[in-house]
């Protein structure tokens, strides 16, 4: 396409987007003055999209990586993320800590639950591709897309039968299909006010600034680990060329079970997270967040760890923006529509695929 | 060509065998009578299940307490329990309620449904079975053009009803009443300015739209009216512009499914101190487990008496069903026990007027001819367009982690 | 022993249906079997006569449907009883108006006789086509098939069976699942969003034959309209994605597909306005302003889509000198042969397509797109063929679920039925038509058939004979309230996916490149049916 195309195209889709962007809420007309009457809303906004960008972000991690190394895209990433969150909340509930507990005991119930929950994921992660992926490794790519479709299905209704199991764990509730509550554990603190003392209309919790420290330190850590230790290497060896990676003495088998055994552990601190966060846990959280996991990970440059985070950070702030001054019915056409917007100027995502680039 | 001579001899004898298969055996032998078959139409598959579950349990529940038998041990009730969800989709599925309907009408000895949920499959589910007489009895569906005129699109409801006979009845006030009541109520608590929030389903919208009328008719200012996406993981967001709105009071029509709770707790976690009201949909105890400790001082409207104030019988259901099934019931699974009885009534009425139970037509009419019947929701009537006559709503609000009774609103 | 363990084994699995539905299901079953086996062995047959092959074929096909039968005896002694039924009782038989009763041992033995009869017969049939020269072969096929599709409907209405309303369903997903086998099957373009083009075929029937903008077209004409828009829709939707590769080209159609829902979710309070005028200056009247930019729907919004509640009623096609009631919800029959004709059609097409030049571009771009290009295959034009030709099928598919339900709903066109789809098409294998619609067959037999009638009967069978028999009451309490197999839908769903694709990751029917691919060095042994032409 000849420069003069591209900006004809470019001109021709603002003027639609102008034409018809009030129908789904964007309407600079009314925009522009809102943001101008009281800036700090966007500053909360942009807050707020960055600390739900960050679960989307670890979430994504866990898409990236499995990807990066066996190209397929794990459809039941997502679900094993919410038994993550089901598992940590089955054992908080065991520990029997509510808000009111010292914080010894939270400290205790929330270790606790870490390491159950990730132990969980990792193993039930493993199995998932021992049992569902392994066999299909060398046959068509889309097959092992539908197993993993399946064992999505699978694990939703383990989901659903888990949150059934009040006579085993009281916290579950009266109803198996309900969002189940997480106890109030990490107390909402805003960073600004009460602990600065700055006097400033936006809220930052203590909860944000951990869901963000969090997630910028798992990426930063398992950046560092791809790159320099000796898995990580192996890792990268094996997404590069799984054949070649054998002959160099490398057991891809091991490689991938421990690719898996690292998602489902970061799944597991997800979905704990995301507990401790937004205080609910419910059977289909995994699908949703895995869609938009997997979607920010794709903008980011799927394989890509840093782009995963950047495709969360991404979409979180794009979901605040269009709710705040878009309108929130249009929100998922509004996330979708700039991710095609991206994909057409930048085919491989943001930053590109890193780790391995096949056809 | 043998070969021809021998796959036309085939052809022929797979096409005898099939007629013979067919035909074979046309004798017919008695009638078996005696049994009335009745079938509720739920999804049984994904999310809704919470309450269906509960639904079905109660209608088991209100015919095992007759022994199955109505008239005197003369008919045995038979019920069976339909999912109209498919895996695919997870939730109530077009076609699969389009194939139901048409089982129950090709079924001669299904003489009434109990259903549906969702008031989209009552718009699918009403014209097929119409024609065949056979009568529904809905525990949830609020929408209110499947019954009244006027409420809904201009053709709505005679669309529904092909032959022109009402065939749909429902024992669960409409949406119309509630959103309105529940417009006045927040006018009533000091409201000046609203916010609407709906979960984008049929149910929730309905129901808020309804609110948004009244409130801009009775002057309240309505500030702004929303939707959210049910599977959303928070709320954030959306709740710090609702909070820099100010408004008295946000309204939420949707169902505790569609994350109530969280939305709840993410108002109150960006600071807002306003009111929180609420349809049924989110009068359950799930809400309240959901929502945790932001559920306080939430109001909820509901149409008739929250089972927990009602006494005698219904306060003996209410015991009986949680030592029968080991859990509190729902907010629909009341109506669910109430249609069950209804159509219980019904047939006996039938009875006692010397009539057949196992016919349609008379089950239909004595359904439409419902009068003072006295249910554990309260006497009602089914009027002519089948419209429960309970227009008595309660309000409630949250104290202490439970729905305490506050008031009843509106009609009478 | 051994030479008949295909056939022992292809009858059991059939037999699972009967072991089920029991009763007349035998039959139909039976017939099914029978062919299957016919073809097998007479794939295998060392035999060159068709007379001969079609013997041979004989007894495996009457050992077949002793299994399937076995099947029903079973469903009927043991699978009726444990689940809390009598194994006596009477059936219905309906004759167009008049019923008749008949009782179940009556049933029991005679559709057991016609099933084994007409599965040896069956099995003689395919198997001597196999002997037959190809194109004899494929026109004996096709007419056993088609007599078989022909027949069905009735004996299904007489017989009181009630499949009907899910092979509709299974027959509009087949339709969609033919389409989206252009775009991943022959154009390797995965297409994770193919339940837009379905919303945009059935909102255009909708919004064209409704009362809801007052357009109330002809079923006939719209249904092409429907196709022609699906059609522009995927051009329009392609396009955008042209630049992009495998995972990101997927995610891209992944975010159309969750957009157009939105979108006619929406669409309830429509007003348009050109954007520049409204830049309003200094001492410009706010009312002419509205005058002057307002495009569409000034007067107040418009209400196109009709939002969560739809659009309904939908109208339903007339055909000229018959009663307007033909196609009414009482009967399934013209709607089965409606859909039919569909396939038919649409097979037809697409098989034409495939074989022509734009087909073999297809194919030659899946392989290796830079290879295609030099060879001169435009890839831009190749590629928007594929994504329109794909979106016209869901187009037609969706202009006979609008006027077959006689509503839609935007919630129906979920992400969850675009991966149903892909599945179909994925199991059944790539690029064959054959195998699509057996994948389709499946799939949606095992959602909307084989699941409900299986978790009716688990929880028949916990209730009659299992929580009885569980003393330990805390255990019974549990067992009753929280272990409901008709919530192990899902599950049951997910576990038929994944085995599904263990045992045969290439599909069930692979084409024959695939094939090819997949098995290098060996021979394929007795080419398919319908095999798709080798291109290169």
């Amino acid at each position: 396409m000849r420069p003069w195309q591209k900006v004809l195209i470019v001109a021709v889709n603002i003027y639609l987007l102008l034409f018809f962007g009030p129908v789904a809420g964007f309407d600079i007309f009314r925009i522009i003055p809102e943001i101008a009457s009281k800036p700090s809303t966007l500053l909360q906004q942009l807050l707020i999209g960055i600390a739900n960008g960050s679960i989307i972000a670890i979430i994504a991690l866990g898409y990236t990586l499995v990807y990066g190394i066996i190209e397929l895209v794990n459809f039941a990433h997502g679900d094993v993320y919410m038994l993550g969150a089901f598992m940590s909340l089955t054992i908080i509930g065991a520990f029997g800590v509510t808000a009111e507990s010292t914080g010894a005991q939270k400290i205790v119930a929330i270790l606790v639950a870490f390491l159950g929950a990730v132990a969980f994921t990792a193993t039930a992660n493993v199995t998932i591709e021992r049992v569902a992926y392994r066999r299909l490794r060398n046959a068509p790519r889309l097959a092992s897309l539908i197993s993993a479709i399946g064992v999505s299905f699978i694990l939703q209704n383990v989901g659903l039968f888990w949150g059934g199991l009040k006579a085993f764990f009281p916290i579950m509730g009266v109803n198996a299909a309900a969002p189940k509550a997480f106890p109030e554990l990490i107390g909402r603190i805003d960073v600004f006010k009460d602990i600065l003392g700055w006097n400033v209309p936006i809220s930052f919790s203590t909860k944000d600034l951990l869901v963000i420290t969090v997630a910028s330190s798992l990426m930063i850590g398992l950046r560092l680990f791809v790159q320099y230790t000796r898995l990580g290497k192996a890792m990268r060896a094996t997404a590069e060329n799984r054949d070649a990676a054998k002959i160099m003495g490398i057991d891809v088998d091991r490689v991938i079970a421990f690719t898996f055994l690292l998602g489902g552990s970061l799944a597991g601190a997800a979905g704990l997270l995301v507990g401790l966060y937004n205080n609910t846990a419910v059977f289909t959280m995994g699908f949703t967040a895995g869609l938009r996991a997997f979607t920010s990970a794709v903008l980011g440059g799927i394989g890509n760890i840093t782009g995963a985070m950047l495709g969360g950070f991404l979409i979180g702030i794009l979901a605040a923006f269009s709710d705040q001054y878009f309108s929130s019915r249009w929100t998922n056409a509004w996330v979708f529509a700039v991710l095609v917007l991206v994909l057409v100027f930048r085919p491989t995502g943001l930053l590109g695929e890193s780790i391995g680039q096949k056809a | 060509m043998t070969s021809k001579r021998t796959y036309i001899v085939v052809s022929l004898l797979v096409m005898v065998s099939i007629v013979l298969a067919a035909c074979g055996g046309g004798g017919g032998a008695a009638q078996t009578g005696g049994t009335i078959k009745v079938v509720s139409d739920l999804p049984m598959t994904g999310s809704s299940l919470g309450q269906t579950q509960t639904i079905v349990n109660a209608i088991t529940q209100a015919f095992e307490e007759k022994g199955n038998k109505v008239c005197g041990g003369k008919y045995t009730i038979e019920y069976q329990a339909f999912d109209d969800a498919s895996a695919a989709l997870g939730k109530w599925d077009p076609d699969v309620v389009t194939q139901n309907a048409k089982t129950y009408a090709a079924d001669a000895s299904i003489v009434a449904v109990i259903g549906t949920f969702n008031s989209g499959a009552a718009k699918l589910m009403i014209p097929i079975l119409n024609p065949e007489n056979l009568v529904m009895v809905s525990p949830a569906n609020t929408y209110p053009g499947l019954t009244k005129p006027g409420k809904g699109e201009a053709n709505e409801p005679d669309v529904y009803y092909p032959n022109g006979t009402r065939n749909y009845s429902r024992v669960v006030p409409a949406d119309d009443l509630q959103g309105a009541v529940a417009a006045q109520w927040a006018k009533d608590l000091g409201a000046t300015s609203v916010y609407i929030l709906d979960d984008q389903e049929l149910y929730g919208k309905g129901v808020a739209d309804v609110f948004d009328k009244t409130a801009k008719e009775i002057g309240i200012n309505v500030l702004g009216h929303e939707g959210i996406d049910g599977k959303a993981a928070d709320y954030k967001a959306l709740a710090t512009k609702i909070k820099d709105l100010v408004p008295d009071l946000i309204y939420f029509g949707g169902i505790t499914q569609n994350n109530a709770g969280q939305l709840v707790k993410d108002i109150r976690n960006v600071g807002y101190e306003g009111n929180f009201m609420g349809p049924d949909g989110i009068f359950e105890q799930a809400f309240i487990e959901a929502a945790g400790e932001a559920a306080e001082n939430v109001y909820v409207t509901f149409g008739g008496i929250p089972p927990s104030e009602l006494q005698g019988a219904a306060a003996t259901w209410r015991e009986s069903y949680k030592s029968k099934f080991g859990s509190d019931p729902e907010v629909y699974t009341v109506y669910g026990y109430v249609a069950a009885a209804t159509l219980i009534n019904a047939f006996e009425s039938i009875c006692a007027a010397g009539g057949n139970p196992t016919d349609r037509k008379a089950v239909r009419d004595a359904v439409f001819a419902t009068k003072d019947f006295d249910s554990i929701l309260g006497k009602f009537s089914i009027d002519a367009n089948g419209d429960t006559t309970i227009t008595a709503m309660s309000g409630s609000q949250v104290q202490g982690g439970e729905f305490k009774f506050v008031t009843l609103l509106g009609g009478g | 022993m051994q030479k008949l363990r295909t056939a022992l084994i292809i009858g059991a699995t059939s037999a699972a249906i009967t072991f089920l539905f029991g009763g007349w299901s035998a039959v139909v079953v039976g017939v099914i079997a029978g062919a299957v086996i016919g073809m097998t062995y007479g794939q295998r047959s060392a035999l060159r006569t068709p007379n001969g092959i079609g013997r041979e074929a004989v007894v495996p096909g009457l050992v077949g449907g002793l299994v399937v039968v076995l099947g029903g005896v079973i469903h009927q002694f043991i699978v009726r009883p444990a689940t809390g039924q009598s194994p006596f009782f009477t059936h219905t038989l309906r004759f167009f108006g008049s019923n008749a009763q008949i009782d179940s041992i009556t049933v029991l033995i005679i559709s057991s006789v016609v099933a084994i009869l007409a599965a040896a017969a069956a099995a003689f049939l395919i198997g001597s086509a196999q002997g037959l020269p190809p194109d004899k072969r494929n026109r004996q096929i096709a007419f056993a098939l088609g007599g078989f599709l022909l027949l069905f409907p009735f004996y299904e209405q007489i017989t009181n069976l009630n499949w009907m309303g899910a092979l509709i369903t299974v027959q509009i997903y087949i339709l969609l699942a033919l389409g989206l086998n252009i775009v991943v099957g022959y154009a390797g373009l995965l297409d994770l969003g193919y339940a837009a083009f379905f919303a945009i075929g059935a909102y255009t029937t909708a919004l064209l034959n409704s009362p809801r903008i007052e357009i109330q077209w002809n079923f006939w004409l719209v249904i092409w309209i429907a196709a022609a828009v699906a059609a522009i829709a995927g051009i329009v939707l392609g396009a955008p994605t042209l630049p992009l590769r495998g995972d990101y080209l997927a995610i891209v159609t992944l975010g159309f597909g969750e957009i157009v829902p939105v979108i006619f979710r929406n669409l309830i309070a429509v007003t348009i306005r050109e954007p520049f005028t409204r830049f309003c200056f200094v001492g410009c009247d706010p009312a002419v302003e509205v005058r002057i930019a307002c495009l569409y729907s000034c007067e107040g919004p418009l209400n196109l889509t009709g939002g969560e509640a739809g659009v309904n009623p939908i109208g339903r096609p007339v055909i000229p000198f018959t009663p307007d009631s033909l196609f009414g919800s009482s009967s399934y029959l013209p709607w089965y042969f409606l859909v039919l004709a569909l396939i038919v059609f649409s097979i037809f097409l697409i098989s034409r397509l495939r074989d022509s030049r734009i087909g073999r571009a297809w194919m030659a771009m899946r392989e290796d797109e830079l290879a295609a290009s030099q060879m001169g295959i435009d890839p831009v034009k190749t590629k928007l063929l594929a994504f329109s030709m794909g979106a016209t099928f869901s187009g037609f598919a969706g202009a006979f679920y609008g006027a077959y339900i006689a509503a839609i709903f935007p919630g129906v066109f979920d992400f969850s039925v675009s991966v149903i789809i892909l599945c179909m098409v994925i199991l059944g294998g790539l690029g064959n038509m054959i195998g699509v619609i057996i994948g389709g067959i499946l799939i949606m037999g095992t959602d909307r058939l084989f699941l409900p009638q299986i978790a009716t009967l688990l929880k028949k069978f916990m209730q009659v004979s299992v929580l009885p028999n569980v003393s330990n009451e805390a255990l019974r309490d549990f067992l009753s309230t929280s272990v409901d197999p008709i919530q192990m839908r899902l599950a049951l769903f997910g576990i038929v996916l994944v085995i599904m694709m263990l045992v045969r990751p290439e599909g069930l029917v692979p084409s024959a490149e695939r094939r090819a691919e997949l098995h290098a060095g060996e021979e394929p042994r007795g080419a398919p049916v319908t095999a798709d032409e080798p291109t290169t």
